[in-house]
């Protein structure tokens, strides 16, 4: 019988099996793939904080959550887990800046579980949408595509400009404007596989 | 990675052995996990990291020898950019002579029976046969050097299937072409690449249309020059251009009734 999941190798999964010697590279991928979305997700809350600062804290936390096997994948996906981490620990500082006097921001609510289903559908989507950018990241920083697919991919994704206008600039038929858009989009969709849910 | 020595420290009375010391271009190691993650990989990069890691797997294979956890991370780049396989911690000696010579005995695995086999290597890296408990093989070697290439391209992890090899469009080169007989899932089946990736026949073919190829204006002169020369040619050419003899004479004959026709009565 196998010792391994015939799944799909996520990230979380790779975290959870503990393969003996493999514990340090998972890790290091964990950090590489679900910083920035952390970061990102910290800046689409408007807090005002530095997001590094807020990513190196979570991830503290997260580590030990982990590591600890406290984290129990089940009808909870993970990403409601991670979310839910991130605001208590945004709230968490948000009250001691008030308790020092200060205080920047006015977080939506200070207790998880008086939020309307509403604001969660929101903040979910606030997740997804930290997470697809820090997977288009991933793809136009860490892969050997070629720099010109890339800008092709940032002028005519990222940037919103009409296919027309990018084919033009780059001097490429419409139509592989649209093939470059196709190609990437799935490796920014594998990417947010490997991460998992 | 070459061992240079064999000795006993006298101190401390433990084994060590000296090996290469690999630096990368800044002077201190790099992996080619490093250079994923510095966004440092090219497709000819990868290429040539390629048929390094091909010869020195072809190398230590033909020896006997299993690396067993080639990754990333065990592949160290040289100053003049070449990838070094190192770390032999888990690799293991199938040649029977060269296990005699270094003194090891014959092994064979000999766990309890429906006891799981211990399994040396790196998860993302391990073949299907080995994940199902199988033994490492150099086959396996051959599979986690598809994985390698596949993450150093694409950033992501090998899952198998024909939707990972959809992931390798995006390139120039015909990485399909060179990965696929080293991921197949049958170890019979793995080959290592005789060829290097070449430029896919889209890239040659689109010579107006590939990303980044637009023709200088050399290339238009050329053109241009060609086209003129062909126009040429065909004005030198062409079949001349003369009417029949009765035609000929038809056209000056002067009308039988010519002058008469201020005669004709009104």
């Amino acid at each position: 019988m196998s010792m391994f999941p015939e799944t799909s190798i996520t990230l979380l999964a790779q975290i959870a099996a503990r393969t003996a010697g493999d514990d340090e590279a998972a890790w290091v991928r964990f950090f590489e793939l679900y910083a920035p979305a952390i970061g990102k997700f910290v800046e689409l809350q408007g807090t005002g904080r530095d997001p590094d600062d807020v990513v190196q804290e979570v991830l503290m936390k997260l580590v030990n959550v982990l590591r600890e096997g406290r984290f129990k994948p089940g009808p909870v996906p993970f990403r409601a887990y991670l979310v839910t981490l991130i605001r208590r620990h945004l709230v968490s500082l948000w009250r001691k800046e008030q308790a020092r006097g200060g205080g920047r921001f006015v977080p939506l609510e200070e207790d998880s579980a008086s939020v309307p289903p509403e604001v969660v559908e929101l903040i979910d989507l606030d997740w997804r949408l930290a997470k697809r950018r820090a997977a288009v990241e991933h793809v136009l920083t860490k892969t050997a595509v070629s720099p010109q697919s890339k800008a092709v991919y940032r002028a005519y994704v990222l940037e919103e400009r009409p296919i027309g206008e990018v084919a033009k600039e780059f001097g490429i038929p419409r139509n592989s404007v649209s093939q470059i858009k196709t190609r990437l989009d799935r490796l920014v969709a594998a990417v947010e596989r490997e991460m998992g849910d | 990675m070459r061992v240079h020595d064999l000795a006993v420290d006298a101190a401390t009375g433990r084994p060590y052995f000296v090996m290469d010391l690999v630096l990368g271009a800044e002077g201190r190691p790099e992996s080619l996990e490093d250079a994923r993650r510095a966004g440092a990989v090219t497709e000819e990069r990868a290429a040539a990291w390629l048929a390094d890691l091909r010869d020195a797997l072809a190398y230590i294979h033909a020896a006997g020898v299993v690396h067993r956890d080639v990754k990333l991370e065990n592949v160290l780049v040289d100053r003049d950019g070449h990838a070094i396989l190192s770390d032999f911690g888990v690799s293991r000696i199938f040649n029977r002579d060269l296990r005699a010579a270094a003194g090891l005995a014959t092994q064979t695995f000999t766990g309890a029976a429906g006891a799981p086999r211990p399994v040396m290597g790196t998860l993302g890296y391990l073949p299907p046969e080995v994940k199902a408990g199988g033994e490492a093989t150099a086959a396996g070697d051959l599979y986690a050097l598809g994985v390698l290439m596949f993450r150093l391209l694409t950033g992501i992890w090998y899952e198998g299937g024909t939707d990972a090899f959809a992931l390798l469009e995006p390139f120039e080169l015909s990485w399909n072409e060179v990965l696929a007989p080293l991921l197949a899932a049958d170890p019979a089946a793995r080959r290592l690449p005789e060829e290097m990736p070449q430029r896919s026949q889209e890239g040659r073919r689109s010579f107006f249309g590939r990303i980044g190829a637009r023709p200088s204006r050399v290339m238009w002169a050329l053109v241009a020059t060609a086209l003129l020369g062909v126009a040429a040619a065909w004005w030198a050419l062409r079949p001349p251009r003369t009417l029949p003899e009765d035609d000929f004479k038809s056209l000056f004959a002067v009308p039988s009734d010519y002058g008469r026709w201020e005669e004709a009565p009104r």
